[in-house]
């Protein structure tokens, strides 16, 4: 990868997909709210202590951070040229990509399926990217 | 008993409502949209066209990774519309996105660049380079229907399948002479 390479004419680009990322926002909220709403319902808390407190306030920051941790892609662009790509400010050339592959993981730890952009140079994480196979199809490939 | 008898008759009708939809994918498979798109393509990128026998067929790569706990399977799918003769091969890769059928340029194979190739019986080819180390293999299927992401079109092609059986075969004799 280099950072100022030549890399064409800009044909398209696809930018972050902020509805999905405000639904998994919502629903890491709604799973967290049901998780502490079903903790305090069975176990209430009689007194707190100021290690508790402390212990406590860790775990609520940790907690909105995961809410919220999705909002780091809202910056999340591709843009593809007629030589390369560019991801995130940083530019790579199709000789150092390689073959493209469009990867869709699914795991049993999540309902969401994570998509990948795989190359030889690596797996360009575009899970919250919007239509980024229809814009590279449209930039690279002939319709019919 | 009772909830037995409702867990019996809820699978019944997922069954029959799967019938349904399978047999009715393949009606519309027979000459559907994305058997003529496909063809259309393949019209416009390789003169003489008629002369080829036309299919979609499909690649599939699977692996296994992972240690520990923890397996990870992975499988790839490419699409082409392949275009045989007994002397050439023709793919077309294709890709699907939003009901648009995409394409871009067509990888020749001949005895030029090719050092082995076997056809087997059920549409499978297997083409190996001038080091016999593997290319790729493609499938051909008399039947494709819509059943999930990675499967994404009604293509019913059973005549054309047979076609690309006899003539891939021939492919591969001429590949191997």
């Amino acid at each position: 990868m280099k950072l100022d390479i030549d890399l064409g004419k800009k044909l398209t680009h696809a930018n972050a997909n902020i509805q999905l990322i405000i639904l998994k926002i919502s629903l890491r909220f709604l799973l967290v709210s049901i998780i502490i709403i079903a903790g305090l319902r069975s176990n209430p808390p009689a007194t707190i202590t100021p290690n508790g407190a402390i212990f406590g306030i860790l775990i609520i920051l940790s907690v909105i951070l995961w809410i919220f941790f999705p909002l780091f892609h809202l910056n999340d662009y591709i843009i593809f040229y007629e030589n390369g790509i560019e991801f995130n400010k940083q530019k790579w050339s199709f000789d150092e990509l390689g073959e493209i592959n469009f990867l869709n993981v699914k795991t049993n730890t999540s309902f969401f399926t994570r998509k990948y952009l795989e190359t030889d140079v690596k797996n360009f994480n575009i899970t919250y990217l919007k239509d980024t196979k229809k814009y590279f199809n449209k930039a690279y490939l002939k319709t019919n | 008993m009772t909830n037995i008898i409702i867990g019996i008759a809820v699978l019944a009708v997922l069954f029959v409502i799967m019938y349904i939809k399978i047999t009715i994918d393949e009606r519309k498979g027979i000459n559907s949209p994305e058997k003529q798109r496909i063809y259309a393509i393949a019209q416009e990128v390789i003169p003489d066209i008629e002369n080829y026998c036309v299919v979609y067929a499909t690649r599939e790569d699977f692996s296994l990774s992972g240690s520990g706990g923890a397996i990870t399977t992975t499988t790839k799918y490419w699409y082409y519309a392949a275009a045989i003769t007994c002397e050439e091969l023709f793919l077309i890769p294709l890709s699907f996105e939003d009901g648009e059928i995409s394409y871009s340029e067509p990888i020749h194979f001949d005895k030029d660049n090719l050092g082995m190739a076997k056809a087997k019986k059920h549409g499978y080819l297997t083409l190996y380079d001038k080091d016999k180390k593997e290319i790729l293999s493609i499938d051909v299927s008399e039947s494709n229907t819509k059943d999930d992401e990675y499967h994404p079109v009604n293509i019913q092609q059973k005549e054309e399948t047979k076609e690309f059986i006899e003539i891939s075969k021939e492919f591969a004799d001429e590949i191997n002479s």
